[in-house]
């Protein structure tokens, strides 16, 4: 039978050193990583949180109490760190002694001890309260010494935690807690966990002028897809497949038409709102060439999301990625993480019988190496990250991740049919948005909503190119009008409360991009007008 | 705009964001700059002769960060007083 570790061996592989190491972790990341370690594996929150807070039923407004307390400690280590004085802080020496003297017990004993869980719960929380605002790019105008860290942390190594080790556990800033369930998620606001997978985050700074809104022009392009640009090509590619299966690559269209009709666009939609932000295309809606060619006839102060594919040459795998381009960061790639499979359905649903035979199973043949999943932060109210299509269905490896960080926005790039609510999209968009709290913008291009069939007995709905789903409301379809080549969109920031499972409020600080403005954008609207 | 890698921007966006850090951390820090580029938006930072002498895309860059910090200022502002009203309730 397997002996059950203790305490003491269970944590020398999250913090190495640890049977030596008595001495506090002042590194708050680190102490709360350790903490929520145990917590999580122990499963002993959940145990604790049915009798909370401490002292009940002694104190008046005990969970008042212990938020103040708990704030009130994270603040004096906030202040130490600030000043390089982090070794010197000892507001929690009796808690870490505590833990300590639990090392040479049996992991299981844990959730027995209402003691030592409440001591991990406060280790946990007060390291949160220091780390406030980590992941922003907030202006102190200070020497903060403990702001300077983070960031040369979460720039060098990926993660926050200093001791802890890295290929177990990475710790990365919070945007978003839930307000539903019960997880290890529910217990911070500022902090997040993740188990060290093969997902390798990048948080990234951009000095981005927020105003009270942000623009988005949303080109649902290509407006047309044809059946023949997909393409067989198992018998070039490089990995044998049983009978039944194959690969497929996606050939893109010669021709500049999208740069053509991205100025006017631009420039309409500019007329209309005043200003826009940030232009997001869908998957594998433009090759390198045209990326480049947009990005060249965009403003620098005018941020592009796009999907950016290659078709598969001979036995070369195709490209599949999302480019954030975010001046004056240089543009930063993401690789789509999961291949899509086309089965007979979906061959059927996009009428693709005619190049992909309905009784194969057809996998896209792209290069899916080098998993990364980027964080932009662009103010403390607005931290962005984007997934390919599958990748926002799939929860390894990369959902785990955006849950617990929980980006204010999270945009979905895809290549599939109407963003109508019954659909797959609306579904994990709904899920992220419940936990941990993201809003969600789905866009797909014209081109594949229309070659998509609607259900037998039902009206098409095709030129439904985009859903936004946030915290507070149902999904929201966002409709192509005929004769409309664009839509633009307003975000307006929300800020509610939310709160930890052990009752912290971040007074109204979690802010939600909401969507308040739709704008069918026509290309050569402005023209006429003008 | 001249443009920068991942790991410049980061760079320079402490440089901004911790005005009041000493002189010799300042340096340090514009001595991780990798790109040619990134230190010329560096030193134009942290220099008014040298952000004189720029290039229009070097000075470019520096503006845009410049009003970023004001930009999260005033951010900054308002999240304070949301905080206060949060906690006076």
């Amino acid at each position: 039978m397997p002996v059950e570790p203790t305490v003491e061996q269970f944590l020398a592989g999250i913090l190495p050193g640890c049977p030596d190491a008595t001495t506090f972790p002042w590194w708050p990341p680190d102490c709360f990583a350790v903490c929520l370690t145990l917590l999580k594996h122990t499963g002993a929150y959940t145990q604790l949180l049915q009798d909370w807070p401490p002292d009940r039923g002694k104190r008046e407004e005990a969970l008042a109490h212990w938020a103040s307390t708990v704030r009130d400690v994270g603040a004096d280590w906030r202040n130490a760190l600030r000043q390089g004085l982090g070794p010197q802080f000892n507001g929690l020496s009796k808690e870490w002694e505590h833990l300590c003297r639990s090392f040479n017990r049996q992991l299981w004993t844990v959730a027995k001890d209402c003691d030592l869980l409440k001591t991990l719960m406060k280790l946990v929380a007060v390291a949160d309260e220091a780390c406030e605002g980590v992941g922003a790019p907030e202006d102190t105008g200070e020497d903060d010494h403990f702001l300077q860290q983070t960031r040369a942390f979460l720039r060098d190594d990926a993660t926050l935690g200093v001791r802890v080790d890295p290929t177990r556990v990475r710790v990365l800033p919070r945007m978003h807690t839930p307000q539903n369930g019960l997880t290890e998620r529910s217990l911070s606001l500022y902090l997040s966990m993740c188990d060290a997978g093969e997902v390798t985050p990048r948080w990234l700074s951009t000095p981005f002028l927020q105003n009270d809104s942000i623009n988005l022009l949303l080109i649902p392009w290509p407006h047309e897809v044809l059946v023949s640009q997909f393409r067989d090509v198992t018998d070039t590619a490089t990995t044998d497949l049983p009978d039944g299966f194959g690969f497929f690559t996606y050939d893109f269209l010669k021709g500049d038409d999208l740069i053509a009709l991205a100025g006017p666009l631009y420039a309409e939609a500019k007329r209309k709102l005043g200003r826009i932000d940030g232009v997001v295309l869908p998957e594998l809606s433009i090759t390198d060439e045209q990326f480049r060619a947009l990005r060249d006839s965009l403003p620098p102060e005018c941020f592009l999301v796009a999907g950016v594919g290659r078709a598969g040459v001979d036995s070369q795998r195709g490209g599949n990625e999302v480019r954030l381009s975010f001046p004056p960061l240089q543009e930063v790639v993401q690789k789509k993480h999961h291949p899509w499979k086309l089965d007979e359905s979906q061959v059927i649903q996009y009428g693709l019988g005619g190049v992909l035979s309905p009784s194969r199973e057809w996998w896209e043949y792209a290069d899916l190496t080098d998993r990364r999943l980027d964080f932009i932060a662009m103010s403390e109210d607005l931290v962005i990250c984007a997934l390919v299509c599958e990748d926002l269905a799939r929860p390894d490896p990369v959902a785990n991740m955006v849950r617990a960080v929980g980006p204010n926005l999270l945009l979905a790039l895809l290549m599939d049919g109407p963003q109508t609510k019954e659909r797959w999209a609306a579904r994990y968009a709904t899920v992220l948005a419940d936990d941990p709290g993201c809003s969600v913008l789905s866009l797909t291009s014209l081109g594949m909503a229309q070659l998509s069939s609607p259900e037998a007995g039902k009206p098409s709905r095709s030129r439904v190119v985009a859903l936004w789903k946030d915290r507070f409301k149902s999904a929201i379809e966002i409709e192509l009008p005929q004769g409309s080549d664009a839509i633009a969109i307003s975000l307006s920031t929300r800020y509610d409360e939310e709160f930890t499972a052990d009752g912290r409020g971040d007074d109204i600080n979690a802010a939600f991009p909401i969507l308040s403005g739709v704008h069918p954008i026509c290309a050569t609207a402005g023209s006429k007008k003008r | 705009m001249a443009l920068l890698t991942p790991h410049d921007a980061n760079v320079i966006s402490e440089l901004v964001q911790f005005a009041g850090m000493p002189e010799d951390r300042k340096r340090e820090l514009l001595a991780k700059l990798e790109e040619e580029d990134a230190r010329m938006v560096g030193e134009a930072l942290l220099d008014p002769q040298k952000y004189s002498d720029a290039t229009p895309e070097v000075q470019a860059t520096v503006d845009r960060y410049r009003a970023w910090v004001e930009n999260n200022k005033r951010l900054r502002r308002q999240r304070e007083a949301r905080q206060r009203s949060g906690r006076s309730r």
